[in-house]
């Protein structure tokens, strides 16, 4: 089963700001690592990436630089900001708080590991 | 990679934004499309099917693009709104000098007809002819800019370009009758 694209659209700053928060990574990097992640659970249309990639950025909640390579399209990392690291934690409790209350509500007991 | 030029000429079809913004986006598209085909080959496909899934997983153009405007959406309407500002300031400006400049040639022109309406009548220099063109123009003029300065209300593009090309014509005019 997929996880509708509909469903991630709005949470996809939330899962940029947390990988970009270990690492500073480009956009096919950030791609493949939410898949991974997600055991290919998530696996959005990479195009949609990068406009959420650069509201962040105008938002100066991440930053952007460009590397070139050696016979090779240059990569764009992005870094996460202070203020991005505000609104991560701010973000990962609204996350924790919601889907506790849903959960509640659709009865999930989650299992402990 | 014509392939992925014509991709990206796709995708970025519907990008509403200033070319330098375009150009990042371009090449940022042009990086991951590429990464994305070389891991492809790396897991076994060839690289036409490479290239092919790195275009189709991107995603469709139109959305791509609707996103995008929205993200710059205020920073294209704030180079729009000074773009317009600038055209309007200088065209206001140009046209008044002109307009000024024609309606004083025709003024010192009409200075030297001596008086009388047989004198009137015979005279044939370009005076009347600046006279035509300039006054209504200040009028014009002095109508936009009431209306802009005044009631608030944006004179069009339409109007300035159609006042500055007929006070070149002027212009040229008097160039010619020199």
């Amino acid at each position: 089963m997929r996880i509708k694209t509909e469903l991630m659209k709005g949470n996809l700053p939330l899962l940029i700001l947390s990988l970009l928060s270990k690492e500073e990574l480009y956009g096919y990097e950030i791609t493949k690592r939410i898949s991974e992640r997600s055991d290919d659970l998530i696996n959005l249309k990479e195009g949609s990436l990068y406009p959420a990639l650069h509201l962040l950025e105008k938002h100066g909640l991440v930053t952007a630089y460009w590397v070139s390579q050696e016979g090779k399209p240059s990569r764009r990392y992005y870094k996460i900001t202070p203020k991005g690291q505000e609104e991560l934690a701010e973000e990962k409790k609204n996350w924790k708080d919601f889907t506790s209350a849903v959960g509640r509500i659709l009865e999930i007991q989650y299992e402990r590991v | 990679m014509r392939e992925f030029d014509q991709a990206i000429q796709k995708i970025m079809s519907s990008v509403k934004l200033p070319d330098r913004r375009k150009k990042d986006i371009q090449r940022e598209i042009e990086s991951h499309l590429y990464e994305k085909m070389n891991d492809l080959i790396q897991s076994g496909y060839t690289q036409q099917e490479a290239k092919r899934v790195a275009i189709e997983s991107f995603g469709d153009s139109e959305n791509f693009g609707e996103e995008f405007n929205r993200v710059y959406k205020e920073e294209f309407m704030m180079i729009a709104v000074i773009q317009n500002r600038i055209v309007i300031i200088s065209s206001l400006v140009i046209g008044i000098f002109f307009t000024v400049f024609a309606v004083a040639i025709a003024l010192k022109e009409l200075a030297t007809i001596p008086s009388g309406p047989t004198t009137w009548h015979d005279y044939n220099g370009p005076a009347f002819g600046y006279l035509m063109a300039g006054v209504p123009m200040l009028v014009l003029f002095i109508g936009t800019i009431y209306k802009w300065v005044i009631q608030k209300e944006k004179p069009s593009l339409l109007i300035m370009f159609t006042i500055i090309s007929y006070l070149l014509a002027i212009l040229f005019n008097i160039g010619s009758t020199k």
